[in-house]
């Protein structure tokens, strides 16, 4: 008896095993979202918001710490659109700078990769 | 359906004309078949207390192989019956299960032993009815497929039908006992004001067992397969317009991407079940009893091109395990067991669309929980003539769940005990069983962790009464009374009339009663 018990010990343990599904737990990214101003002139500066909003589930992710022209947020792995908005300094081919109001945006990407990078181009408001 | 309900109506009425006309033939013969009348009374007693007993019910309840169930019955009966049920809640305990139902159907049963080889088993039923105040659950089967359901805000009442079948034969071939069972259920619901769900369920389990007899043990393996599919679908009809329809993914979040006009969705799966047995041929021995189960289940969008969103996977496992020692008066069986399931919802990434048609992206395992249910037991039954059984249980709950983000958390866990008993008393040409359970389950610890701050305000009802209704103490008693008669001449018919009453008291949503009143022939 005390075999047939340690066989039906084993055989539950396997078939408990068995039973086991993966783990798709790979959930949260860094997202870098970059802008660009074309190519005559270069992005010195950015003061705004970038928020970014998952598709799939409605929530919105903000960062409005610039290192240059991108800014980097921690986001949950799915379809994402982005919108930024603020004021930022160019840097134009003869040397000059000048500051503008900005926005830009974009209506679908993926954040799934590690890391994710979105590039987008500016619109000056002003 | 009508035609099938129909056919079983012509069965009973045939069955009680030709009742009626054996007890006139039998009752011209009666003055001279006192013996015999005697011997068929003999036998009806004895096979139905065999079939009435909860001892055996006890002995085989978490035995789920075909091949097993020859020896659970010495004799053979058939029963056919009629039953209405009506259960009446104060609050609901669920939203999504209603706060009261009414049931009547019809039923017919048989188990028969066919000489020292075979057995054989069936049963055919249908039932109607409705439930009343369903909310937040537009599909059919919410205890199966939850959290993964259509749900809107409105809600209201839900027709049902329901039809079922099972059929099962065990073969004695030397020392190996083959056994197989089909059980097959249809199910209808449907709500006939906006908005207008319908769930069309069939749900079918096929069982092969293979039981070895050895000198004082008999080991069973069982494999199984549970093929599921629900068609679901809401509609409107009033032009004051539609609401929105929410694909629930678990403590009360949504996907939102999928929310409003997708009102048209199929639930398929196949899965497996498998279960190893041990019982002592003879009189005492230890006995096993372990079943593990998986039901993945997809959630299909019908209107986006057949898109799955999520990917539920129900896995349950029951082990116990114990002693029995019996005697022709007095049995007893200890035993300790577990019960577990859990639950693991995937949900796609849905990319860019083309009109109806979505890239698949990938999957996130977003919600999760898992029921533990350990205790312990001791059950006993004394008498000969009258049978007194009783069993009790101590258990102890741990429920776990999770939704990753934004972060929804629930968690609690209760203590319990039970008890049910059952006295079996046989006099003349009549077997009463009356029978008694309760118990009582007392919360321990609780713990809710919701993103209030987004959820609008039905959503935020919803999920405290969840939460407030699942963790509250309750108790349940439920009394039952149920007498079989064999009248004078009926050879080896029988009527039966049984009468149950049962009340759930919880701390949060008050109280639930439930009656339940059925009549029926055994043959």
């Amino acid at each position: 008896m005390k075999r047939l018990l340690y066989i039906i010990l084993v055989l539950t343990l396997l078939a408990a095993a068995w039973s086991c599904h993966k783990d798709y737990d790979d959930f949260f990214t860094v997202a870098q979202v970059q802008l660009t101003a074309g190519d005559t002139c270069t992005v010195e500066k950015v003061q705004g918001t970038v928020t970014v909003t998952n598709l799939s589930n409605g929530q919105s992710f903000s960062s409005s710490t610039f290192e240059g022209n991108f800014t980097t947020i921690e986001v949950m792995r799915g379809p994402y659109s982005v919108a930024v908005e603020g004021t930022i300094s160019l840097r134009h081919t003869d040397g000059s700078s000048t500051i503008h109001q900005f926005r830009a945006s974009e209506n679908y990407c993926e954040f799934l990769r590690h890391p994710s990078v979105v590039k987008l181009s500016i619109l000056l408001m002003s | 359906m009508r035609r099938m309900m129909n056919l079983m109506i012509a069965v009973v009425m045939a069955t009680a004309i030709h009742v009626a006309a054996m007890a006139q033939t039998d009752t011209a013969k009666l003055n001279g078949n006192d013996s015999l009348d005697s011997s068929s009374r003999e036998a009806f007693l004895s096979r139905t207390m065999e079939h009435v007993d909860l001892w055996k019910q006890i002995s085989y309840e978490r035995n789920g192989n075909p091949a097993v169930q020859s020896d659970r019955y010495a004799t053979g009966l058939s029963q056919i019956q009629v039953y209405w049920q009506r259960t009446g809640l104060d609050k609901p305990i669920a939203l999504q299960e209603g706060s009261g139902r009414t049931i009547y159907g019809a039923e017919a049963s048989t188990f028969m032993p066919l000489g020292k080889r075979n057995t054989i088993w069936g049963a055919a039923s249908y039932q109607a009815g409705k439930k009343n105040d369903i909310r937040w659950c537009e599909t059919s089967d919410y205890a199966l497929l939850y959290p993964y359901v259509l749900a809107d805000t409105l809600g209201g009442e839900m027709q049902n039908e329901r039809y079922a079948f099972n059929g099962g034969c065990a073969t004695r071939l030397g020392q190996f006992v083959i056994g197989e069972e089909l059980d097959f259920r249809a199910e209808h619901e449907y709500r006939s004001t906006d908005p207008r769900p319908r769930g069309i369920v069939t749900d079918m389990t096929l069982r092969l067992g293979v039981a070895y007899v050895l000198p004082e043990y008999t080991v069973g393996v069982a494999v199984g397969g549970r093929f599921y599919k629900q068609t679901n679908d809401v509609d409107f009809y009033k032009e004051s317009g539609v609401i929105a329809e929410y694909q629930m993914t678990g403590l009360g979040s949504d996907y939102k991407r999928f929310r409003g006009a997708n009102r048209d969705a199929y639930y398929k799966s196949t899965g497996w079940i498998a279960s190893v047995n041990l019982m002592p041929k003879g009189k005492q021995g230890c006995f096993v009893d372990t079943e593990l189960s998986d039901l993945p289940v997809q959630r299909i969008l019908t209107t986006l091109n057949s898109m799955p969103i999520s990917k539920l996977y129900v896995t349950r496992m029951t082990s116990r395990m114990g002693w029995k020692d019996e005697s022709e008066r007095m049995g007893w069986r200890a035993f300790a067991g577990a019960d577990l399931q859990w639950r693991q919802g995937d949900e796609l990434i849905a990319g860019s669309s083309s009109s109806t048609e979505y890239d698949e992206m990938g999957h996130l395992t977003m919600y999760k929980n898992r029921l533990t249910d350990l205790y312990l037991g001791f059950a006993m039954r004394t008498g000969l003539k009258n049978r007194l059984t009783a069993e009790c249980q101590l258990g102890y709950q741990d429920y776990w769940s999770r939704y990753v983000y934004p972060e929804r958390k629930f968690s609690f866990d209760k203590i319990y005990g039970s008890l049910r008993s059952q006295l079996l008393i046989p006099f003349d040409r009549w077997l009463i069983a009356t029978s008694l359970s309760a118990s009582y389950f007392k919360n321990t610890n609780d713990k809710t962790v919701m993103p209030y701050g987004l959820m609008d305000s039905n959503n935020r009802y919803m999920v405290d009464y969840l939460t407030a209704s699942s963790a509250a103490d309750f108790v349940t008693c439920d009394l039952g009374f149920r007498a079989d008669y064999q009248p004078k001449g009926w050879g080896g018919y029988a009527l039966f009339g049984r009468l149950d009453a049962g009340l759930v008291h919880s701390t949060y949503s008050d109280n639930a009663a439930t009656v339940r009143l059925a009549l029926g022939l055994t043959f």
